[in-house]
């Protein structure tokens, strides 16, 4: 690996043009390499999954108040024109 | 939760994890009792329009409520609860065999997961959810999945907005499916260790970095790992009751977050292709016979099913189940075992698509699914389960595999069979000097010199009267139709 890195710099310093892998991706797969997947005694295995979906309920719950706004919004346009039409 | 699975011969407690009921099975009935602590859950089920439909349509097991006198004397001394302390005691319909995870195929598990999910979202509207959401908690009538843990079903507080039990229907439902998809690893080698499932730690040592990338990993695996600590690190704070604005405002986010589950389950549906298998293209090559001996073999067995008209029939060996589909056409309720879970899971497809009672599970013959859980006793053995269950049992060009193979002496094997139907056996004998049988022995031919038709037949007769012998054109391969002696 540490050889590669070094041909890849040698090339780069020679003026080669080389796809470079977005800055972000790297950090997110170092991310993943690096995770802690070590286990303590009465760590309840679901913990993380529950926090998740917690975290998932409460961007579904911030959906429904958009939903509803959207949903009053178009109501009260579709009663504008009817009174409108009415008149 | 455990869930009923009875039929060991003694009268014994299961499904003992809840305090709002137990299971008690006896030989041949499987009664509930309700413990004052779940009476009032019990109320809001039996008052339920969705519970009234899905026991109507099959999808969740019957019940009947026992008057006092009708309570058998020995449920009070197994139960340890008098039914003057407020206990209710109901009876539940018996399904025709009972199976459980670790003897599935991934398709089994999806559908099961499929119609927990479906429960779940039906029972919405109507304030009540699922308190725990386990494959243990279903049974299968033929390839169809049925609830039979009624007291999963609860009271929900209307403005919680999450499903605790999603957790475990994640272990036990996704992440098997994800690592069966991703591993190609059978649900035995799962769920017989694992009776919750996976831990979501275990699949992400399993996965490599890239794989954790993988949009269901990420969600399923490696966020809950990475979230853990977090997680952990709240305590108890995290189990507290969350509560949304209005109960519209839950129902809308467990209704989403059901429907997610579901598209997810979708996606991790068992592929075919990641399914190797030996023997799921053998129906359709057929080595070892000619057109025409296949052809005679399945007139015999058609002649023998319509003549004795079974009523269960226990294929083994089933393959992708041609006898199986067979006797199922003929009205007789089968289960379908093999070690193969390929062709058990085509098999699956083919049994529901045609809706027929077939019930394939993966078993080996020669190492049958012990006895798990607490004590040994929640759930039977398939030998305990399936001794005496059928009136025919079937072992077609499968007999050479055990003695050979897996070199099962041959009494001991009619000893099994004879125990396991209570009238029939149709057992076809391949000889010595079949070409599917000399390439099992591997020039290993002293150690099989004695299996000579002679030898078979004489063995033979200790279990059972020879009804009926046909022998295939070509002479290396001949059926028995055999009665079993009464004892």
């Amino acid at each position: 690996m540490i050889t590669r890195i070094r041909q890849v710099s040698q090339l780069r310093s020679r003026g080669a043009r080389l796809p470079r892998v977005p800055a972000i991706s790297s950090v997110f797969v170092g991310l993943c390499l690096l995770a802690p997947d070590a286990r303590a005694a009465y760590t309840d295995p679901g913990t993380g999954a529950l926090l998740w979906q917690t975290l998932m309920a409460a961007a579904v719950g911030f959906s429904f108040y958009i939903r509803r706004f959207v949903q009053r919004l178009l109501r009260r346009k579709a009663g504008t024109r009817d009174a409108t039409d009415g008149k | 939760m455990a869930s009923e699975r009875g039929c060991s011969p003694e009268c014994s407690k299961r499904s003992f994890r809840d305090p709002s009921g137990f299971v008690v099975a006896t030989e041949d009935r499987i009664y509930r009792c309700i413990t004052p602590a779940g009476l009032s859950d019990f109320q809001a089920i039996q008052a339920s329009p969705t519970v009234r439909r899905w026991v109507a349509e099959g999808r969740m097991i019957g019940w009947r409520p026992l008057a006092p006198e009708e309570i058998p004397a020995q449920l009070a001394v197994v139960g340890n609860v008098n039914v003057s302390n407020g206990a209710l005691w109901v009876e539940h319909e018996r399904l025709p065999f009972p199976s459980y995870p670790y003897e599935w195929p991934a398709e089994m598990l999806a559908i099961a997961g499929r119609h927990t999910l479906q429960l779940a979202q039906e029972l919405l509207p109507e304030g009540l959810g699922l308190k725990d959401a386990t494959p243990f908690n279903i049974l299968f009538r033929g390839p169809d999945p049925v609830l039979v843990d009624l007291l999963s079903i609860e009271r929900r507080d209307p403005l919680d907005y999450r499903w605790f039990a999603g957790t475990q229907f994640m272990r036990t439902f996704l992440l098997p499916l994800l690592v069966h998809r991703r591993r190609g690893l059978g649900l035995d080698s799962i769920f017989l260790t694992r009776r919750e499932g996976f831990d979501p730690v275990e699949v992400y040592r399993m996965c490599t970095p890239l794989e954790r990338l993988h949009p269901h990993v990420l969600r399923l695996v490696t966020i809950p790992v990475w979230l853990e600590p977090v997680a952990e690190a709240r305590g108890e704070a995290l189990y507290r009751p969350r509560r949304a604005s209005s109960p519209e405002q839950a129902r809308f986010i467990l209704s989403r977050l059901l429907r997610r589950l579901e598209r997810t389950l979708d996606a991790l549906q068992p592929r075919w292709s990641v399914q190797a298998s030996r023997w799921a293209d053998y129906m359709a090559s057929c080595p070892g016979y000619t057109r025409e001996q296949f052809a005679q073999k399945a007139q015999f067995v058609q002649r023998v099913i319509e003549q004795h008209r079974p009523r269960q029939v226990l294929d083994v060996g089933a393959n992708t189940g041609f006898f199986s589909l067979l006797a199922a056409r003929h009205g007789a309720a089968v289960v379908a075992i093999d070690a193969d879970r390929a062709a058990i899971g085509r098999l699956w497809h083919q049994a529901h698509q045609d809706r027929l009672p077939v019930l394939p599970l993966v078993v080996h013959f020669s190492q049958p699914s012990p006895a798990t859980g607490w004590n040994n006793t929640e759930c039977a053995s398939f030998l305990d389960r399936a001794r005496g269950r059928f009136d025919m049992v079937l072992l077609l060009a499968v007999v050479h595999h055990l003695l050979v193979t897996d070199r099962v002496t041959l009494n001991d094997l009619l000893a099994v069979v004879a125990a396991l139907t209570t009238h029939l056996a149709v057992i076809e004998f391949v000889g010595a000097d079949d070409p599917m049988f000399r390439r099992l022995v591997r020039g290993r031919d002293t150690l099989y010199a004695h299996l000579t038709r002679e030898f078979w037949e004489r063995t033979l007769v200790g279990f059972f009267d020879i009804e009926h012998v046909e022998t295939l054109a070509g002479g290396t391969r001949t059926l028995y139709l055999l009665k079993r002696k009464s004892s």
